[in-house]
């Protein structure tokens, strides 16, 4: 009994399907994978369309392909989908004013970084250098060192 | 003195960015229509399969498009509120019915009311996902002109409608259909 409901757990995964679509063609499985996968869920927001099991997900999995079969290019379809979502239903944003920011900030940061440890760095390495002596200390030294040396030999 | 002050020049930039944040429903997708005209509309009405629904029935008069579902409780708790706009208001009010059952519509109807003038059905899900919908209750200000005005997402409730959207219906009631 307890392998027979092991078993039942186990396998039972296997007969739980996914929408299965008989795609006419190559191209057009490898888009209808590539615009589900970037587009977002508006019902459950992290989510992209491919993963989501939200009804509007499957909804709008729908108008992808149908869109797709029609013979929409991949632009026409985002689009479509931002004329009525706006620009959040895509995880990859276009760069104009809005997203500026979001996109070059990190870039900026790291920038800033970079230079921070770059003025670091020459800072340390002018603390480690021993100074230069100037010509008068150099006179000195020796005087200091002759008179060293004569009073050892005293 | 400079150097000194950076660390918080830093907070303070940090605390304007969190307090931006604050209080935002983070879920709310802003409405790309705000001031275009009404997203396409061509269905049959429950009441009626053979009259058509379309944007013309919205030019005139001022409409509160509302989009409900019988299976949304969301929905029959706002429901009283659309209730009291029918008895004590003439405003338009056309209640798009989202995905649903005729039979679950209709009956949902009878035990709650009916306040709708007009009851586009949209079985499909389609004139959802035209108007931007993204979880039922849904509402939208239209005016007479067609045009988007603006967009109530999840419950109306008593504060949006008595600071947002009946003045703005009042507004718009004074502006010329054409």
């Amino acid at each position: 009994m307890r392998w027979f409901v092991f078993m039942c757990l186990t396998f039972s995964a296997c007969f739980v399907q996914a929408d299965v679509i008989d795609f006419k063609n190559k191209d057009h499985e490898y888009r209808y994978h590539l615009l589900t996968k970037e587009l977002r869920c508006a019902k459950c927001q992290n989510q992209n369309l491919a993963d989501s099991h939200a009804e509007l997900a499957g909804d709008m999995r729908v108008i992808v392909l149908e869109m797709i079969e029609s013979g929409k290019t991949n632009r026409e379809i985002r689009d479509y989908m931002v004329a009525r979502y706006g620009k959040f239903i895509l995880y990859r944003p276009p760069v104009d004013s809005k997203t500026m920011l979001l996109w070059f900030a990190p870039l900026l940061l790291l920038l800033g970084v970079i230079g921070f440890v770059i003025k670091l760095v020459k800072q340390r390495q002018k603390d480690l250098k021993p100074s230069e002596t100037t010509d008068d200390e150099n006179e000195k030294l020796t005087e200091l060192l002759q008179e060293n040396n004569q009073k050892d030999a005293e | 003195m400079a150097k000194f002050l950076i660390p918080f020049v830093i907070f303070a930039v940090m605390v304007g960015f969190f307090i931006n944040g604050l209080g935002r429903d983070t879920k709310l997708i802003p409405s790309p229509f705000i001031d275009k005209p009404a997203p396409h509309i061509s269905v049959k009405q429950l009441d009626d399969p053979e009259k058509i629904f379309t944007n013309k029935d919205l030019v005139g008069k001022v409409s509160l498009v509302n989009f409900w579902a019988s299976w949304c409780p969301t929905c029959e708790y706002e429901h009283p509120l659309f209730i009291h706009l029918a008895k004590e208001t003439s405003i338009h009010l056309v209640g798009v019915n989202y995905k649903n059952s005729r039979a679950d519509a209709l009956g949902w109807l009878k035990r709650h009311g009916n306040p709708y003038n007009a009851i586009p059905v949209d079985d499909t899900g389609r004139v959802g996902i035209d108007w931007g919908v993204y979880g039922t209750p849904e509402t939208f200000v239209v005016d007479k002109k067609g045009i988007v005005r603006y967009k109530h997402v999840g419950a109306l409730n008593e504060d949006a409608l008595i600071n947002i959207v009946l003045p703005m219906v009042k507004k718009l009631e004074k502006e010329p259909a054409q």
